[in-house]
């Protein structure tokens, strides 16, 4: 049989080219492979180059000779290879992976496309941490953020070094997409205040009072933001915003013939007095009271005799953004030889979400205020009016729907509310961002920022800042590390125990329009 | 003669006590008749020694209480001992003996049946009923044990034991007699009792005791018995049965050339397909049986399962991750590599054997541009090969315009995807080793292992000689790619699995002595072990060579190695002392007497634990024993040792959702040990792999929520969806078939591949080596159980399935399934469950466990029930 083939050379083979089987196909032993694959690529369609030609377990090349191949009549070999319809489209660019991005490009992205800001936390460089909390509170009082992202200052003093290096450090936390060392305006704030560079016996740095270093920063760049508003008068913002003017009286309890003394104070806070000797604080109300009052004894003009005078505070002027201090530290005397100690008192004091400041109003504020809060009875007389409206339409939507209504009205409240949530989130972020100014002003203040301390003294421990994001969600920044919490958490920052407690806390005036 | 003795004093102190029981007239008639007979006796009276002899045979009694001449003789058994010790040897004493022989079975100590029956005349002893002889046969075989420790001759004792066999195989009590040989060593003496009407109880009995073989000589002697029966009776689909599993070459071909029936051969071949069995061509030369044998049916008969079940159309990784049930509160706002490569593997398992999918089937927007050029590429090609599993003509199509791509990551890809649906079927082109060797000329090293790995895939247990040479010197001459080494160590292991093929074995010992130490540290390099583990897979002693000569290498991976071969050579063997021997290293001191801790190799207790699952995955028992091994584990050692158990657990429960494993790996999957959560994550997926399981399936999206912010967590997650909805449920990685008789070598080769490099998730699986997920679609089957007439055309008849319920022994015909449901075939059958056909119109062409495919014939006896409704009837062109 082999001899008569050999004689041939011409045999039929069968191709199979994936599911498609030719049968039959005449070939020639003689021929060189090209041949064949001229062959092949005319019943095919497959050109040359792509096919690949496999015959018992080897690829045919170029250069073999057909007639040594022992090919037998009517054998099936696979031929594999793309047709030019089949040929892959690969022209369209490859996408751009989140994994190739940098943090930076990243957070640009993301805030371009969906405005969304990531939160980004600030590496501790060695105790550092009541810095950082205080920046991340300061970033949140959103006009002084934007015009210190916006305004890079001219000049070479230090303060302007220290706005400069604010701008900087906020403008990254915006880009950065992940969490950095502030490093140049911790050299500028050690620099400026050089008792923050105290070390720890050469190793790392002391641990600070946060208050000191927010009231300082503050006070640096009071100076640099004076700007000019829309109608050309001259402004500065840090006053407009933190600014809380006092009408302090001071009366001669002992002889009520001497005049009062009446004079205005200005300051950046209120205190809430914690360590009130005898009766106990409870609440941000009392300590804030107990500050607001105080007796002390003076040299009286008109008998040169000593006599003890009450001094009341009455707020003058309400600040766009209250800021109050839990003054939960103070210098313990040390006994019998000891050193003393900054001590720390961890008592509960609760604050609460909205601070209403009416009382601690002088009379010529409140009459002010009242037009407000009349205004505000009535919106909200007004809106619950409407809600009931809504609650009806609401109610008739769901039967037209034809779905499963709830029998409980509750329920149906409650699905109500769901679909509502959205509207009142909106409406509360908007209260609690918008320009001050607008609407009219009530008393009531709202909490968007607490900044905490824990541990047991004032030396050591840890701060942290825990910020308000959008309707119930805050955001806790923990050094590099950021987390996203719930104002039932915020609430629970009362102190007490050894967990974190509130010790600055940040209100933002509500108005109502 | 001193035992009777002692059995006498025995009986005197039962007497006192004497029992206050009413008698009724007739049987204290019969008491007295009895006693009378027995005084008698004691007499020298013969007659009444036959008299009382037929009285108690005449007696007759219900199955719970003992007959009545029995009770009432009891006081006077002791008097017929002593009166028998003090007689003459005589006929009659003989004949005293034998009765003697009946009584002691009730009042007799030890052995005294059989003592007194051998002192007697050895005339009677058959006509004495079935419980005498099944006592008569516990005896022999203690007494058998007894002789074998004295070393004495026993050949008194097989005369009996042929007396005995021959009445309890007519008696239908196979079990008895089956149990009676196996203790006296003569098993293979059953042969000639068997005949086509008890091989079937025969043939059940003896391979339900296939698990409890104490040692390889047995389980041999064993086997080959049964193999034998069913030679003898022309049971050519058992006997088929048993030799794959006997795995002596020869035996398959033996059945092949008994068998002379054109359909029973089929059916035959079916079965060789099943189990990758690559015949000698020139025993089947006939091209249908050829194209069996070769598994080309698999992917024509899969999708037409998948087409009667309705579930052809592709499927998105979309649909499969359900995301819009997770409970979500991000939208990630990028086109995540990780994410996309995640999809790219679901996409792979689910549409898997399926020709079409959704992702790399889509030419107007190539998937490609979804990956990156790097390993998600490679990822992405490979992909094809699964998804045209089984099908080399579809595969070629779709894969062949990647490999013209100058893209070095899609051809590596294209390469092991060509593996992939190649493996297991049998082209005489041999396209893979065509093109595949090709490739590996690439200069390219990335190729290169594409090129290695495909050819592992889809040569995984065929032997093939011609490719040892060219991955020997892969393995051999690559100095300075440890992975491309590994990958060629480890094909070859597949390829020559189980095969004990010395020259690989000792060219994989070698590299591993010669390499540097720094190269052997990598963490790729364990699947040198693997791949030599591979070799011995179920080769039990055969692999002590080897281990033995591992102590030369002075690394750590001779230890690791040492401990894979080990647990690979006893794979499924239920071998006690392994298990012991393997835990050994699982109990190794944390810390010395001082309380400083000794730096553990915690890899080669990870290792053993991996093992000892392996060893004790073919049977219940065993599985419910390690199980609780391994919660003692849990409790009580370290975490890095914990980090095992998951993959363990995952190994002897693979596409067997129980309940139990679930829960516990769902515990382990929130363990705050971020490695030991994702191992658990993966092996859930491992677990219900192909089941569609809908408990698994919310239990992971649960954790999907859980992983939001850790992509590599939600990767895994992905992955272990995937795996849970592999070919849309179609699938099992269930590596034991056959009612848990066979093991499927290529299945086991292939979880093992991908399990050890689960043991470094984090530098492996969750790096560039993800690729090794593609080793679990080797060990891919349907699961399903098709009929068909002996035109191999789907003949649809009505299926019961149910759970499976053990009725070995059992007498009568009982229920084989329960809770079952009936369903038109063919059918899908889950771990755990047995099909029974619903009628007799049909039967199997020849007994046989009913799964994969089954070629039925016409009931000669059926008679149809007039009542019966009319089936639908739907079939479907081949």
């Amino acid at each position: 049989m082999a001899q008569i083939e050999e004689e041939h050379k011409l045999i039929q083979l069968e191709i199979k080219y994936t599911t498609e089987i030719h049968k039959n196909v005449p070939i020639d032993l003689n021929g060189t492979v090209l041949k064949f694959q001229e062959t092949l690529q005319e019943l095919l369609k497959v050109p040359i180059q792509k096919q690949k030609i496999m015959i018992k377990g080897s690829l045919l090349k170029q250069d073999q000779d057909l007639s040594k191949l022992n090919l037998k009549n009517g054998q099936q070999i696979m031929v594999m290879g793309a047709r030019e319809e089949h040929l892959l489209n690969l022209k369209q660019g490859k996408k751009i992976f989140e994994e190739d991005l940098t943090p930076e490009q990243k957070a640009i992205l993301l805030k371009q496309k969906a405005g969304i800001v990531l939160p980004i936390g600030l590496v501790n460089q060695g105790n550092t941490c009541y810095m950082n909390a205080s920046i991340q509170i300061l970033r949140r009082v959103n006009e002084l953020n934007e015009y210190v992202k916006n305004n890079a200052k001219q000049g070479q003093g230090p303060s302007v070094k220290l706005f400069n290096a604010l701008s900087d450090v906020f403008q990254q936390l915006e880009r950065k997409g992940e969490s950095f060392k502030p490093f140049n305006f911790l050299s500028i704030l050690f620099q400026l205040y050089p008792g923050f560079a105290q070390r720890e016996n050469h190793m790392s740095f002391k641990q600070q009072d946060a208050d000191e270093c927010f009231q300082n920063i503050l006070q640096t760049i009071e100076p640099l933001t004076t700007y000019e508003n829309e109608e050309g008068q001259q402004k500065n913002l840090v006053k407009e915003l933190f600014e809380i003017e006092l009408k302090s009286t001071i009366e001669n309890q002992d002889l009520p013939d001497e005049p009062k003394k009446v004079s205005i104070e200005k300051g950046k806070k209120l205190m809430c007095i914690i360590d009130n000797q005898s009766r106990p604080v409870n609440t941000l109300i009392e300590g804030i009271t107990v500050s607001l009052e105080e007796q002390l004894q003076k040299i009286s003009e008109i008998d040169q005799q000593t006599h003890i005078y009450k001094k009341t505070q009455k707020i003058f002027k309400l600040p766009s953004y209250l800021l109050c201090q839990m003054v939960r530290f103070f210098w313990k005397q040390g006994v019998q030889g000891k050193e003393g100690v900054k001590a720390k008192i961890l008592r509960n004091v609760a604050f609460p979400k909205t601070l209403d400041l009416f009382d601690f109003c002088a009379p010529e504020l409140q009459e002010q205020l009242l037009a407000g809060r009349e205004y505000e009875k009535k919106k909200l007389l007004e809106m619950a009016a409407k809600e009931t409206d809504e609650l009806e339409q609401f109610k008739k939507d769901l039967e037209a729907s034809g779905k499963m209504i709830p029998d409980d009205t509750r329920e149906i409240y409650k699905l109500f509310k769901a679909k509502k949530q959205q509207e009142e989130i909106k409406n509360h972020d908007d209260q609690l961002y918008r320009k001050h100014g607008l609407g009219l002003v009530t008393g009531n203040y709202q909490l968007i920022g607490v900044l905490t301390h824990t541990g047991r003294e004032a030396d050591s421990g840890h701060y942290m800042a825990w910020v308000h994001h959008s309707g119930d969600n805050w955001i806790l920044y923990d050094d590099e590390k950021t987390f996203e919490k719930k104002i039932e958490q915020i609430m629970e920052l009362r102190g007490g125990g050894d967990w974190h407690m509130g010790y600055y806390l940040l209100y933002r005036r509500l108005e109502i329009e | 003669m001193e035992e009777k003795k002692v059995s006498l004093d025995k009986q005197a102190q039962k007497k006192p006590g004497k029992q206050v029981v009413q008698l009724s007239e007739q049987d204290l008639e019969l008491k007295n008749r009895l006693e009378q007979y027995v005084e008698e006796i004691i007499q020298n009276n013969p007659e009444s020694l036959e008299k009382l002899k037929t009285e108690v045979r005449s007696a007759t009694t219900s199955m719970t209480s003992v007959p009545k001449p029995f009770k009432f003789l009891k006081e006077s058994y002791g008097k017929l001992v002593e009166f028998y010790n003090g007689l003459e040897t005589s006929r009659f004493k003989k004949q005293l003996a034998d009765f003697l022989s009946v009584l002691a079975m009730t009042y007799g100590g030890d052995r005294d049946s059989l003592l007194y029956l051998q002192e007697g005349t050895l005339e009677e002893f058959k006509f004495w009923g079935h419980e005498y002889l099944s006592h008569l046969a516990a005896n022999i075989g203690s007494e058998f044990q007894i002789r074998l420790q004295k070393q004495e001759g026993a050949d008194d004792l097989l005369f009996l034991v042929d007396e005995i066999i021959p009445y309890f195989m007519d008696h239908n009590s196979e079990h008895d007699a089956i149990d009676l040989l196996s203790e006296v060593d003569q098993l293979q003496k059953i042969e000639q009792f068997v005949n086509q009407v008890n091989i079937q109880r025969v043939l059940v009995y003896l391979l339900s005791i296939v698990p409890f073989c104490s040692d390889q000589d047995e389980l041999d002697t064993l086997l080959v018995t049964a193999f034998n029966i069913c030679m003898k009776v022309n049971e050519y689909t058992n006997a088929l049965r048993i030799a794959l599993r006997i795995d002596k070459p020869g035996k398959v071909e033996q059945v092949f050339e008994a068998c002379q029936d054109a359909i029973i051969k089929k059916q035959l071949a079916f079965q060789l397909a099943r189990h990758r069995y690559q015949i000698d061509e020139g025993i089947i030369n006939d091209e249908t049986l050829k194209k069996i044998a070769a598994n080309q049916y698999l992917s024509q008969f899969y999708i037409n399962l998948a087409k009667d079940l309705e579930v052809l159309e592709p499927k998105t990784p979309d649909q499969v991750y359900k995301a819009h049930l997770e409970e979500k509160n991000k939208e990630a706002n990028f086109e995540q590599i990780q994410k996309n490569l995640a999809a790219t593997y679901c996409n792979g398992f689910v549409n898997a054997g399926f020709k079409k999918d959704a992702l790399m089937g889509n030419k107007e927007n190539p998937w490609l541009n979804n990956v990156k050029n790097d390993h998600t590429a490679i990822a992405a090609v490979a992909s094809i090969g699964l998804i045209n599993l089984w099908n080399i003509d579809n595969g070629t199509e779709q894969i062949s315009e990647y490999f013209d791509l100058s893209d070095i990551y899609t051809r590596a890809g294209g390469c092991i995807g060509f593996g992939l649906f190649c493996s297991g079927i049998v082209d005489e082109n041999q396209p893979a080793q065509a093109m595949l060797l090709a490739q590996l000329e690439s200069p390219e090293v990335q190729v290169k292992i594409g090129a290695v790995m495909g050819l592992g895939l889809a040569y995984a247990g065929s032997a093939r000689v011609e490719l040892q040479e060219q991955l020997i010197s892969v393995l051999i001459e690559t100095a300075d790619s440890v992975e491309l080494a590994a990958m060629a160590a480890l094909s070859l292991g597949l390829i020559f699995v189980g095969k004990c093929n010395d020259e690989v074995a000792n060219a994989i010992v070698q590299t591993m002595l010669e390499r540097p130490e720094s190269q052997l540290d990598i963490s790729i390099s364990r699947y040198f072990a693997v791949g030599l583990g591979l070799l011995y897979l179920g080769q039990a002693e055969a692999a002590d060579i080897v281990i033995e000569s591992l102590a030369v290498i002075p690394h750590k991976i001779s230890k690791y190695a040492k401990v894979t071969l080990t647990s690979l050579a006893y794979a499924s063997t239920g071998n006690v002392l392994k298990v012991q021997e393997l835990l050994g290293y699982c109990s190794e001191v944390t810390s010395d007497d001082k309380g400083t801790k000794i730096d553990k190799n915690y890899e080669l207790q990870q290792v053993a634990i991996l093992g000892i699952a392996l060893i004790a995955s073919s049977e219940d028992v065993g599985s419910e024993m390690v199980y609780r091994i391994f919660q003692h584990i849990l409790q009580f050692s370290d975490v890095e040792v914990k980090r095992a158990i998951p993959l363990a657990v995952a190994l002897i429960n693979i596409s067997n959702p129980k309940i139990q494993p679930m829960d516990l790996l769902l515990k382990l999957a929130h363990d705050r040990d971020q490695e030991l959560s994702y191992r658990a994550t993966l092996s859930m997926g491992l677990l219900g792999a192909g089941t569609n399981n809908s408990r698994i399936a919310d239990k992971l999206r649960g954790l999907a929520v859980y992983f939001m912010n850790d992509s590599n967590g939600l990767f895994l997650v992905r992955i272990a969806q995937g795996l849970l909805h592999m070919g849309k449920g179609l699938l099992t990685l269930q590596p034991y078939y056959s009612d848990k008789f066979l093991m499927n070598k290529v299945a086991i080769a292939g979880i093992i591949s991908f399990l050890h490099g689960c043991l470094d998730i984090k530098n492996l699986i969750l790096e560039k080596n993800h690729t090794l997920l593609y080793y679990l679609g080797i060990a891919m089957y349907p699961r399903m159980f098709f009929t068909l007439n002996d035109n191999l055309e789907n003949l649809p008849v009505q299926v019961r399935v149910g759970q499976a319920v053990d009725a070995v022994g059992q007498a009568g015909k009982p229920k084989r399934i329960t809770g079952f449901q009936t369903h038109t075939s063919p059918v899908i059958v889950s771990a755990g469950e047995r099909a029974e056909l619903g009628n007799d119109e049909y039967m199997p062409v020849q007994d046989m466990i009913l799964e994969n495919f089954v070629i039925l014939k016409k009931n000669p006896d059926y008679k149809p029930e007039i009542e019966q409704p009319q089936r639908k009837k739907t079939s479907f062109s081949m």
